[in-house]
């Protein structure tokens, strides 16, 4: 029987990590194609790990996509983040915790407005954006998109109708005003669903390339997938050694945080408290 | 850049009616739903019944199952031109390891839209095991236990125990991925093919953004978005009708 069970227990694991493996191939594609040398690049058959891993290639692909499509990047997501953080949570609370008139409707429409896709509301957006002159400007790319605040309301709602009510009660009856008990017990409170939240938000700003395109395409505004997108056209003419390398910039930030706040990822990211 | 806007009542929506191009378009974004989503539910949930288990390092193995999620579609879509490069990639490379011919695949109208649903649901698959997984946690250990003593074998354990249990979830995945294979590949098809060859991976939100942003014609692209969300919303309440259906 536990011979058995070891066997079965080894398949199983050959199984699940051969499976890992061919999942994180294309990763794994990535990164060592970052690093080849020209000749390397175009071999075949091709060459797994480039000798000696050519480093200059970051730097060639950094100067590619420009110091200044980068901190664009930091900028828009970091915006992003901050902004709808702050409108999320607040709303997210008052709707869990305070008692007003009409608090049920807004939840509805709240929760309806999650069923449109940004995609849909692209051409909207834009007409909006530009009928108020803000088009290629940091405030007419960051707004609209803090807008697509449902999620992060309901989330935090959630999470907010779990806080004991006799919490707020004692504060209350101390004196406390609301805005005094937002900041010095819901927002320290939430910190774990925070951090998942502004993660997954951070992630997708990082990530966004269709608005930008839109709205934002003056150089000086540029962010990163606007610099990446042209990479992937059959006519490039950068070498696919430093497209790779570009590849890199973009992406291995945001690896490196997701390996290190891989469990605040997961629970924003399927609203669960995982592991 | 746009002209200002002049009202014309319902002349859009029945100019959709005759453009034969947004049939095409509907009938590739159906397509390109049918290919995604099976796979991502599929290999979803195997992957998430055997991660489900309790080994040392398992959170290692867990995280390669998880780590496409941190790329983004434009990226994804210069990796895997890189990967599918029709003579010196190595997909076509590994192909022919088991002597298999591989086709130039995205500059063939019959491999394009495969090409792109398979990038779709690689990206889409840390998602789903994420979700399965947190669904499993949530069945007790003595239900499968049980279950295991009665003999059942693997299939069987998900075919009549798992599959049914985690019903919500399936509803779930089914929902975040169709709406991820309609309207979120737009920017991989953006980055890849541009709707081509020969529109063969032109959806509708290619060809709503294509008409709007490239033809300027924003009063008709909107009647495509409508169109569009409409379509999308009809097939998934459509999907999962037949599913409550399938699982009684």
């Amino acid at each position: 029987m536990s011979v058995r069970n070891r066997t079965r227990n080894s398949v199983h694991l050959a199984v699940v990590l051969l499976g890992g493996i061919v999942m994180a191939i294309p990763l794994l594609w990535l990164a060592s194609s970052a690093f080849k040398s020209t000749e390397e690049i175009y071999s075949f058959p091709p060459v797994f790990v480039p000798t000696p891993p050519q480093w200059s290639n970051v730097a060639d692909a950094i100067d590619l996509v420009g110091v200044r499509t980068i901190v664009n990047s930091l900028i828009f997501s970091g915006s992003v983040v901050a902004i709808q953080w702050l409108l999320t949570i607040a709303a997210g609370f008052a709707l869990a915790k305070m008692r007003f008139r009409g608090g049920g409707t807004i939840i509805a429409v709240v929760a309806a407005s999650m069923f449109i896709p940004g995609q849909v509301q692209l051409i909207p957006m834009y007409i909006v954006v530009r009928e108020m002159n803000l088009l290629n400007t940091y405030p007419g790319m960051i707004l609209p998109i803090v807008g697509h605040a449902a999620f992060g309301t309901l989330l935090f709602r959630q999470f907010f109708i779990k806080l004991p009510d006799g919490l707020i009660e004692a504060a209350r009856l101390d004196g406390a005003g609301w805005w005094k008990i937002f900041w010095k017990i819901a927002v320290p409170l939430s910190g774990p669903a925070s951090a998942a939240y502004c993660a997954v938000t951070f992630l997708n700003a990082w990530n966004m390339y269709v608005w930008p395109l839109v709205v934002a395409t003056r150089p000086n505004l540029r962010v990163l997938p606007l610099a990446i997108a042209p990479l992937a056209s059959e006519g490039t003419i950068v070498p696919p050694n430093i497209a790779m390398a570009a590849l890199l910039v973009s992406t291995v930030p945001v690896l490196i945080a997701f390996l290190f706040a891989q469990r605040y990822f997961v629970q924003g990211l399927s609203g669960t408290g995982l592991d | 850049m746009i002209s200002s806007p002049e009202f014309v009542g319902l002349e859009n929506y029945r100019r959709l009616l005759d453009d034969g191009e947004a049939r095409h378009a509907l009938w590739i974004t159906a397509l390109l739903i049918l290919f995604g989503l099976l796979p991502t539910i599929v290999i979803g949930l195997v992957a998430a019944t055997l991660l489900n288990a309790k080994f040392r390092g398992i959170r290692y193995i867990r995280t390669l199952y998880y780590m496409p999620i941190v790329i983004s579609l434009v990226a994804s879509g210069v990796l895997w031109r890189f990967i599918y490069e029709p003579n010196r990639g190595l997909l076509n490379w590994l192909l022919s390891l088991i002597g298999i011919d591989g086709p130039p695949w995205l500059s063939s109208t019959r491999w394009a839209l495969p090409a792109i649903a398979m990038v779709l649901v690689w990206l889409a698959i840390p998602l789903s095991t994420m979700l399965y997984l947190a669904a499993l946690q949530g069945i007790p250990s003595t239900v499968l236990e049980a279950a295991r003593i009665d003999g059942a074998g693997f299939v069987a354990m998900l075919w009549h125990v798992i599959w049914p249990m985690v019903r919500p979830t399936t509803a779930l995945v089914s929902l975040v991925t169709v709406l991820g294979l309609a309207f979120g590949s737009f920017d991989l098809i953006a980055s890849l093919t541009q709707g081509g060859p020969l529109d063969s991976t032109n959806t509708l939100i290619y060809y709503m953004y294509d008409t709007a942003f490239n033809q300027l014609q924003v009063g008709y692209a909107s009647a495509l978005a409508v169109f569009n969300f409409v379509a999308v919303f009809g097939t998934l309440g459509a999907v999962l009708a037949i599913g409550r259906r399938l699982v009684k």
